[in-house]
């Protein structure tokens, strides 16, 4: 299984993401995003999305994804907590993903405006896998 | 690219042409803070901009300059309208972020038995943070696209506020050319929900005091007085503005291939502004404007009502008004003089404010004789600045000066140095009252995370870029 680090930036916040393949790293990429967004909450996963992504290239579907995230907290007021992908492409993904509503978020670390294209990699490992850096403008 | 760098005088710091550049860099600032930017990327991102076809005269950037996304946040660049682009990375996701400062008639002695009331009344009737909105207000898509439209008009017109307001705005309070119909469903939803909302991050509401006047004449003009209570307000187009950009980025990706521009970074992604890519862009983006002008105008509204309630006084006593709202991340086609010529030009400014001087037609008239006034935000724990734009800034900088104090330390090591600090507590000893909505805003936003806004004033007043007329102090700090 991947992970992430998240990378230091003067105003904002990057993120360093590797999987074992590519929807290992489209979740671990998520979890980083989720991460920095930071809710708090006690309550217990009670309800699923099912969504789906497209871009027209592994960049551009990496940023889609994650700006997905951001537009159901931001506007549908549904905090994902897990993330499950179900079906991945290089230009289209499908996910589930375990949302709280936002009134049982007792605290948020940030508010992330954007992922950004800033500096972005999106690469297969030679040994396997993938890896992305991705800057969030917060 | 390492970049390298040449001293003009002791605020100023020339980029000479080198790779790729089709011009040279302009940079203000001092020996001290030139030291910073060697060790960050943001001299290669000026250095990047100058790049751009049909750029005219340099890529300049402010005192306040660190790295952002494509242009330096600090960074100023002027295009041609035949020959240049226009980048929506020139202009960032926080389309119009912009900083409103309010004058009351009162003096900071009379209300500050008030204050704590008024920080837990302001926090709670203006919205801030994650998911924030207002439950009592809510607006159809219709009205949302009369927003889109007409910015702060729209709002004056449904009762936020008044006539008198919009001139004392930037554009008075409307950008010429947004069109609603080039905003997609995702913008227009993300818009829906925010409008009137402060945000979070570096977003803030402020009550302030004129701590000390610099320019007396200046100071009159505007209405300020030593003591006196003021309201800062700063910030932008919220998630229509972020949308907007996004959607746009992937525009002018697709547009950059198309024309065969080359760009040193994907987020400079451009097309030439006689294109249909450039005329989509700045409609977009002067929709977004005009949702940021609107924003700032309903908070105002709100603002009022709350002082008013709190303090037991009318509007006639409070007499909250506007003196100025500027924009700090815009492209604007303005005419300047170039080599003796008059040219239209697309300006992009990215943390970066216009500061038209005296006697120009812009320059609302009730400022005419001392220019226009230029706000500048610092840190919450020391101060902020009011100037007004000068001759210089015309001439140099395509009527350009700073915005704010620039960051100095990441959020992670502003963070680990607030570990062992009260921060709330240590601002309340001084006076200074914090109320923030997002656990790690107070911490990543302490004072010393930021430059010394002082220093970038006096750099921007040294090179005659803008001319300092106040300095206001912060009582009361309203983060999202």
């Amino acid at each position: 299984m991947g992970d992430f680090t998240l990378l230091d930036h003067t105003a904002d916040i990057g993120l360093q993401a590797s999987g074992d393949d590519w929807g290992d790293l489209l979740r671990q990429a998520a979890l980083a995003v989720l991460q920095v967004i930071g809710a708090q909450s006690e309550t217990a996963v009670e309800q699923t999305l099912h969504i789906e992504v497209s871009g027209n290239d592994r960049e551009e579907l990496l940023i889609n994804w994650l700006n997905e995230l951001l537009f159901y907290i931001e506007v549908r007021h549904l905090v994902p907590c897990q993330v499950t992908m179900e079906a991945v492409a290089a230009d289209r993904l499908a996910a589930v993903l375990g949302v709280i509503p936002i009134d049982a978020v007792t605290s948020f670390a940030h508010e992330v405006k954007s992922a950004t294209y800033h500096r972005i990699v999106v690469q297969e490992q030679p040994g396997g896998g993938w890896l992305a850096r991705v800057y969030l403008d917060l | 690219m390492s970049v390298k760098v040449e001293q003009i005088d002791s605020c100023r710091w020339r980029i000479p042409r080198q790779g790729q550049m089709r011009t040279e860099g302009l940079v203000f600032a001092d020996r001290a803070m030139m030291e910073v930017l060697r060790r960050e990327q943001a001299l290669e991102q000026v250095a990047n901009v100058a790049t751009l076809p049909g750029i005219v005269g340099p890529s300049i950037a402010m005192p306040d300059i660190h790295w952002g996304y494509g242009f330096p946040i600090g960074g100023v660049a002027a295009f041609d309208a035949e020959e240049g682009v226009v980048s929506p990375g020139g202009v960032g996701y926080d389309i119009n972020c912009g900083v409103r400062l309010l004058r009351s008639a009162l003096p900071v002695a009379e209300v500050r038995p008030a204050l704590k009331e008024l920080a837990d009344l302001l926090f709670r009737n203006i919205p801030s943070g994650v998911g924030s909105q207002r439950k009592d207000f809510k607006l159809t898509q219709q009205q949302e696209k009369r927003v889109l439209q007409h910015g702060a008009r729209w709002a004056v017109e449904q009762g936020f506020g008044s006539a008198v307001d919009l001139e004392h705005i930037e554009e008075g309070g409307t950008l010429p050319g947004a069109d609603p119909e080039v905003i997609s469903e995702r913008a227009l939803e993300r818009g829906r929900a925010q409008l009137g909302t402060l945000g979070s991050g570096n977003h803030f509401l402020e009550l302030d005091e004129v701590e000390e006047i610099h320019d007396p004449v200046a100071a009159d003009a505007l209405g300020l007085f030593p003591g006196q209570l003021t309201v800062t307000i700063h910030t932008g187009s919220r998630g229509l503005g972020y949308q907007v950009c996004d959607e746009s980025l992937r525009l002018m990706i697709r547009a950059s291939q198309k024309y065969g521009i080359e760009l040193p970074d994907r987020q400079l992604c451009c097309a030439p502004l006689p294109s249909p890519e450039a005329r989509q862009y700045l409609a977009a983006m002067a929709c977004a404007a005009n949702f940021a002008f609107a924003n700032r105008q309903m908070i105002t509204s709100w603002v009022r009502e709350t002082m008013e309630t709190v303090l037991g006084l009318g509007p006639r006593d409070l007499q909250l008004a506007v003196i100025y709202d500027v924009c700090h991340n815009i492209a604007k086609w303005e005419q300047h003089e170039v080599a003796g010529r008059k040219r239209r030009l697309c300006v992009h400014r990215k943390g970066a404010t216009r500061a038209f001087p005296p006697g120009h037609p812009e320059t609302p008239a009730l400022y005419r004789q001392i220019g226009q006034p230029v706000l500048i935000p610092g840190d919450m724990g020391r101060y902020s600045y009011v100037l007004v734009g000068t001759a210089g800034a015309f001439a140099e900088t395509f009527g350009s000066t700073c915005h704010g104090a620039g960051r100095l330390l990441s959020r992670h090591a502003a963070k680990k140095q607030a570990r062992h600090q009260d921060v709330i507590g240590d601002l309340a000893a001084r006076g200074i009252l914090v109320r923030a909505a997002g656990r790690g805003t107070v911490a990543e936003e302490i004072p010393e995370a930021y430059k010394d806004v002082l220093d970038v004033v006096n750099i921007v007043q040294q090179a005659g870029i803008g001319k300092i007329v106040a300095r206001l102090r912060p009582l009361v700090v309203i983060k999202g």
